[in-house]
């Protein structure tokens, strides 16, 4: 593993989770939901994007990329933790159904995005 | 101030789910599920340190531990290769097992 490699995903990584951050703080409390559920749905379609458009494969310029962008910024803009306690928090309150319903939309939406931006991406690869 | 321990935190947990996740791959289906289910106990845990450390910690070290891109991209690759038994069963441990550690975390935080 090239240590450069390891620094890209670190340098996404700190930018992605400070947008994160920034994010939260600018929703405002009572929004984490709704911010953490569009986080994880914006960030799983760039990823399935970027691997559509050829960068996850072994190519000099998808060895910066896909760290740097997918592993790094995406993996620190989305927060599965951040989900999971959610829902836990909802479920140890007695609020049994906005925990299924966070769990069922973003598990169908983050998938769904991660497949709609692969498709996405290798279209508009071919087209070029 | 707490942006900086932020940047810091979300930098050293994208490392070590990069580090994890090369090191993984080898001989378990992904990494990323190892990393998501440690985070999320350690994100529980960590709801009881107050302050800016604890947002940096809770914000940046766990909440870039985990992640739900490469999840969902790697549950998308399972249903493009129409392997729906273990996108079903990843999905599955992932959110079954996060949801109980994070619950197991939030209970054992001081």
């Amino acid at each position: 593993m090239r240590p450069t490699f390891l620094g890209l995903i670190a340098l996404g990584g700190a930018f992605g989770t400070a947008i994160r951050w920034l994010a939260l703080e600018a929703a405002g409390a009572g929004n984490d939901s709704v911010t953490v559920f569009a986080l994880n749905v914006v960030g799983s379609a760039v990823v399935g994007f970027l691997a559509g458009s050829g960068f996850s494969g072994t190519a000099r310029i998808s060895q910066t990329i896909w760290p740097l962008a997918a592993i790094g910024f995406c993996g620190g803009l989305t927060t599965f933790s951040g989900f999971a306690l959610q829902v836990a928090d909802n479920l140890d309150r007695g609020h049994l159904a906005s925990g299924a319903w966070l769990t069922i939309f973003t598990a169908a939406f983050a998938v769904s995005g991660a497949i709609g931006g692969y498709l996405l991406g290798s279209r508009s690869r071919m087209a070029t | 101030m707490i942006l900086s321990l932020v940047l810091i935190g979300g930098a050293v947990g994208a490392t070590i789910r990069g580090a994890v996740g090369h090191g993984m791959r080898a001989w378990l289906p992904t990494g990323t599920l190892a990393v998501n289910l440690v985070a999320c106990f350690g994100l529980g845990l960590a709801t009881g340190i107050d302050g800016t450390v604890g947002t940096a910690i809770r914000i940046g070290l766990f909440g870039a531990l985990s992640t739900w891109s490469s999840l969902a991209f790697e549950i998308g690759a399972m249903l493009r290769r129409r392997d729906l038994a273990l996108a079903c069963s990843t999905l599955g441990v992932s959110i079954g097992g996060g949801v109980g550690l994070a619950w197991l975390g939030l209970e054992l935080a001081p």
